[in-house]
């Protein structure tokens, strides 16, 4: 089936801004996305849905589904997950839920949120290596919750300064 | 939407085509020494791999990057010996790849012959996909020289040729992201 080139277009978008993501470093001086997380992703469209490798451990995808009006996120890092959730429902405007041990399933997606999705979707890729490395440098004299705590703050500012309003 | 897309799916797939053309033509030039062929398998290393790429990227089963990947690791394993027959003006008739040596096929300088065997499991991948192996020859010459390896090796490449046309001709790639157009 012939793929939406709303999907097409927005995955193209999804590839540069990793692109340009893979060459930042994080505050504690490692590489935004590490090179075995980078090497694997992609994104492949049939029709009206969209399968996109995040990462490099199995099962690490996104679906996008235009026919469902659906996002399903599938991580095993209840952190990560707890990201996404808050830069998939406040950040993109979608209706979600979270099962911080599988993933955040989403819904409401319509075309107008197609490219959003896909620049939030940046995001998780390599965020369990950059929020360990927070809490271990950045926060390492923080209580624990504290530090994990401002380290999803950043994560999620991040998200809001260099990813969301990025043409 | 502007797109920086790779060569065009079917303008690949006919230089591809004119490969495998050239590589019935020189397993059929049996008395000729194997001059140009290392390039040759060069070209079929090569386009193995970006067969195997796009099969990786389509998410396509096991089988279908294995008998790529074979593909090009037989091309890659097999350059040394086509040299030395090229360098003693050996004919492709003469030319030895393969050699039974008790159970085991051996190179001429008794080592094991890894391009043999590659060319064993790409039979196997050939089987699980199409339901027969790719090539005609391995197993049944004796000595297994240049003329019946080049044939058994394009023939190899043909059914990566069709899979290719069958599974990935109708998708665009650009990046990261692949798409379908039909």
């Amino acid at each position: 089936m012939k793929s939406n080139p709303t999907l097409v277009k927005a995955c193209l978008t999804w590839d540069k801004l990793t692109d340009k993501l893979k060459t930042l470093d994080t505050p504690e001086g490692s590489p935004f996305y590490s090179p075995v997380d980078f090497e694997p992703l992609k994104c492949r469209i049939d029709g009206n849905h969209a399968e996109v490798t995040v990462g490099s451990s199995p099962g690490h995808r996104t679906h996008i589904d235009l026919d469902e009006g659906t996002v399903t996120y599938y991580d095993r890092d209840p952190s990560v997950n707890e990201v996404m959730y808050d830069i998939l429902s406040k950040e993109v405007g979608l209706t979600c839920s979270i099962n911080v041990y599988e993933g955040v399933g989403c819904e409401g997606l319509t075309e107008d949120k197609v490219e959003d999705v896909f620049k939030a979707i940046s995001m998780p890729t390599s965020m369990d290596i950059r929020l360990e490395r927070c809490e271990a440098i950045s926060y390492k004299d923080a209580p624990p919750n504290v530090a994990r705590r401002k380290c999803k703050q950043r994560e999620l500012q991040f998200y809001k300064t260099h990813i969301k309003n990025v043409v | 939407m502007s797109l920086t897309v790779e060569k065009h799916r079917h303008d690949k797939i006919k230089d591809w085509m004119q490969l495998e053309k050239e590589g019935r033509r020189r397993a059929y030039n049996r008395e000729a020494p194997p001059y140009g062929d290392v390039e040759f398998l060069k070209k079929i290393k090569s386009a193995a791999k970006t067969i195997s790429g796009r099969f990786f990227d389509l998410d396509l089963p096991r089988d279908y990057w294995l008998l790529a990947d074979l593909v090009g690791s037989v091309a890659d394993e097999s350059q040394k010996q086509v040299r030395e027959c090229i360098v003693s003006d050996t004919p492709r008739k003469d030319c030895v790849m393969a050699k039974r040596d008790d159970d085991t096929w051996r190179t001429e300088k008794k080592g094991i012959s890894y391009a043999f065997y590659d060319l064993e499991m790409a039979d196997e991948a050939s089987k699980r996909l199409i339901g027969r192996r790719c090539t005609y020859l391995r197993g049944s010459i004796d000595p297994y020289n240049e003329s019946a390896f080049l044939n058994d090796l394009t023939a190899c490449f043909h059914v990566l040729l069709d899979a290719y046309r069958d599974k990935v001709a109708n998708w665009q790639f650009s990046g990261k992201c692949a798409w379908r157009v039909v």
